[in-house]
C-alpha cells in the first residue's frame, strides 16, 4: 500500500503566493436620502403614530391599506431599483424596492412607512437614525411607533411545546415594547430567546434610548422550500393586534387587491 | 451540468433528463388550480378562474372547454398552447365521427392528445406544449364516468381524483388555517374524503372544498362543470357555487368547534 505523506503547515516556510490577508475593500455608502413631495411644507413629518412595515410581511400589510396619501420617500443608495415599475400612483406593487411615507386620509396624524427593500444589518442603525431625524411630534406629546415584523414558524423557540391547535389558531402574533410604551394589550409577549433582528431591532433600540414608546408586532410567516410566504393569516394577525393598539384609528385594508396587483402573467391560465 | 443539456429539446442529459420537458411541466405550475373528481355517475371539473378585467369579455378566458358533446377538458399552463391543442383535438373528434361513424371514446381522445404532446418532445425546432389537461366524459353506450390526465411529456393517466396547484408566491401555498399546502397535501385530503360511491352532490362538494383550500377569494373565482349521463354537461351558476361554499364553511366552523371543546376540558 502506498501512503501519501502530508506535511504540517508551518509558519516558517516561505510561500510564493501573495499575502493571505489582502486589504479589505469596504464600500462605504452614503446615508439614506429622504425626499418629500413638493407640496409638503417643512422638512419633517409630524405624527402622532408611525407604523413601519419591515420588508417581508409588515410592508405587505401596509400595502393593503387604502386611503393613503403620499408624503415622501427614503432612498437607500445601495438598493438596486432596476426591477421597479414607473408607477406614479400611491399604491405601488409590493415587489417594487422602495420606501414611501404615507399619511392616512382619514387620520393625517398617522404616518405609514412600508419598507419594501431589505436593509443590511450594518445599515439598519443609520436607516433608523435617518428616519427619526425627519419625524417630530410637534403638536403631540410623543410619537407612538409601531413596527410590523414577521418570524417563521421554524425559527420560533418556545420553552414548552405549543399545543397544535393554539399554535396554528389565528391570529398568531407576539409583542415587544420599549419601557416607555405604557399601553397594555391582550397580545402575548415575544418570548425569549427569540430575537428581534435587523430594522426592528435598530428601531426598538433607537426608541428605547430616546424614551419613545414603540411596539413591535411579530406575526407568523410560513415558508416553503426555504421561501417565506405571506398568507392571509399573517395579515389578519396584524389587523387584530393593531385594532387593540389603535382603537380609534380605522385601517381600511383590502387584501384582495394585493392578489391582483402582483405581477400576473397573461400567458398562463 | 443542466445548463449544457437544457437548451435543446431532443438531447438527453447524461443522467437521462429531458430538461425542456421538465421545464414545460414547470410552466404548467404557473397556471391556476384545476381539480377533477369522478363520482359514481358523474365527473366534476373545477378550476380557479383568473379575475377578468372589467373591459374584457369573460367568454375569451375559459379554462374548461368542450372537445365534443360528450368530452370536456380543463387545462393548466400556457393558454395559447391550450388553444392549439384544443383545436387539434376537436378536429380529431369530428374526423373520428366521419371515419368510424362513432363518437370518440374518452381514452381515445386522451391518447390522441397525449400523442400530439409527445410528438412535440421528440422533434427539432419545436418546443413541448406547456399545458397539462384533465379530460372527462362518458363513452358511448357506457355508464361509467371517465377522467384522464395528460401532461407535457405525453404521458396520460386515468384518475379518480386529480388536482394541480399553482406554484407561485403570496398565499397560494397555504390555506386559511396556516397549514402548508402542496399538491400532495391536498391529495391526502382528497384521499381521505374520497370513496368510489360518491354521489353527484358529494363529488361537487368535494371539488369545491378542495378548490377552497387554494382559492383565497371564494366562490367568485371558482368555475365548476358537472357531466352526467342524463343531463350532459352543466356549468354551475355562481349562486349555486356560493351556496355550496356557504355550506362548506358552516361545516368547517362546526368541525373547528368540535376540536376546541376537548382542549378546553383538558386545561381545567
Amino acid at each position: 500500500m502506498e501512503y501519501e505523506i502530508y506535511h504540517q503547515p508551518t509558519r516558517y516556510a516561505s510561500e510564493d503566493s501573495d499575502s493571505e490577508f489582502e486589504e479589505e475593500t469596504s464600500t462605504e455608502y452614503e446615508p439614506p436620502i429622504v425626499h418629500f413631495i413638493p407640496s409638503k411644507q417643512g422638512s419633517k413629518l409630524q405624527a402622532r403614530v408611525m407604523i413601519i412595515g419591515v420588508c417581508g410581511g409588515g410592508n405587505v400589510f401596509l400595502a393593503s391599506v387604502n386611503g393613503k396619501k403620499l408624503l415622501g420617500t427614503m432612498l437607500l443608495p445601495e438598493t438596486d431599483l432596476k426591477g421597479n415599475t414607473f408607477s406614479q400612483e400611491a399604491l405601488t406593487p409590493v415587489s417594487d424596492k422602495n420606501c414611501f411615507f404615507y399619511t392616512l386620509e382619514s387620520d393625517p396624524s398617522v404616518i405609514v412607512v412600508p419598507c419594501n427593500y431589505n436593509v443590511n444589518d450594518d445599515r439598519c442603525f443609520i436607516w433608523a437614525k435617518s428616519l427619526f431625524q425627519h419625524v417630530e411630534a410637534e403638536w403631540f406629546v410623543t410619537v407612538d411607533v409601531i413596527i410590523l415584523d414577521v418570524f417563521t414558524a421554524s425559527s420560533f423557540i418556545t420553552s414548552n411545546r405549543l399545543d397544535e391547535q393554539t399554535a396554528r389558531y389565528p391570529p398568531f402574533v407576539r409583542l415587544l415594547q420599549t419601557s416607555a410604551a405604557n399601553k397594555t394589550i391582550d397580545v402575548p409577549s415575544y418570548e425569549a430567546p427569540n430575537l428581534a433582528c435587523n430594522l426592528t431591532a435598530a428601531i426598538l433600540n433607537h426608541c428605547e434610548i430616546r424614551n419613545i414608546p414603540a411596539y413591535a408586532l411579530f406575526s407568523i410567516q410560513d415558508s416553503r422550500h426555504g421561501k417565506t410566504i405571506t398568507t392571509y393569516d399573517t395579515l389578519e394577525a396584524y389587523k387584530s393586534a393593531l385594532s387593540l393598539l389603535l382603537p380609534g384609528t380605522k385601517l381600511l385594508t383590502d387584501f384582495d387587491q394585493l392578489q391582483e396587483s402582483r405581477k400576473v402573467s397573461p400567458l398562463y391560465l | 451540468m443542466a445548463r449544457s443539456y437544457d437548451r435543446a429539446l431532443t438531447v438527453f442529459s447524461p443522467d437521462g433528463h429531458l430538461f425542456q420537458v421538465e421545464y414545460a411541466i414547470e410552466a404548467v405550475r404557473k397556471g391556476t388550480c384545476a381539480v377533477g373528481v369522478r363520482g359514481k355517475n358523474c365527473v366534476v371539473l373545477g378550476v380557479e378562474k383568473k379575475s377578468v378585467l372589467k373591459l374584457q369579455d369573460p367568454r375569451t378566458v375559459r379554462k374548461i372547454v368542450m372537445l365534443d358533446d360528450h368530452v370536456c377538458m380543463a387545462f393548466a399552463g400556457l393558454s395559447a398552447d391550450a388553444r392549439v391543442l384544443v383545436n387539434k383535438a376537436r378536429v380529431e373528434c369530428q374526423s373520428h365521427r366521419l371515419t368510424v361513424e362513432d363518437p370518440v371514446s374518452i381514452e381515445y381522445i386522451t391518447c390522441y392528445i397525449a400523442s400530439v404532446q409527445q410528438k412535440y418532445t421528440q422533434s427539432g425546432g419545436v418546443r413541448p406544449f406547456g399545458i397539462s389537461t384533465l379530460i372527462m366524459g362518458f363513452d358511448a353506450n357506457d355508464k361509467t364516468p371517465r377522467l384522464y390526465q395528460t401532461d407535457p411529456s405525453g404521458i396520460y393517466y386515468a384518475w379518480k381524483i386529480e388536482i394541480w396547484l399553482k406554484a407561485s408566491n403570496y398565499g397560494d401555498y397555504f390555506n386559511k388555517d396556516g397549514q402548508e399546502l402542496s399538491s400532495n397535501t391536498v391529495r391526502e385530503f382528497l384521499e381521505k374524503n374520497y370513496h368510489d360511491e360518491l354521489s353527484t352532490d358529494e363529488a361537487i362538494k368535494l371539488t369545491v372544498r378542495s378548490l377552497l383550500e387554494v382559492v383565497q377569494t371564494g366562490a367568485k373565482n371558482i368555475e365548476i362543470a358537472v357531466m352526467t349521463l342524463d343531463a350532459g354537461i352543466k356549468n354551475l351558476e355562481i349562486d349555486e357555487v356560493e351556496g355550496i361554499v356557504t355550506e362548506i364553511e358552516k361545516e368547517k366552523e362546526a368541525e373547528a368547534e368540535k376540536k376546541k371543546k376537548p382542549s378546553a376540558s383538558t386545561s381545567t
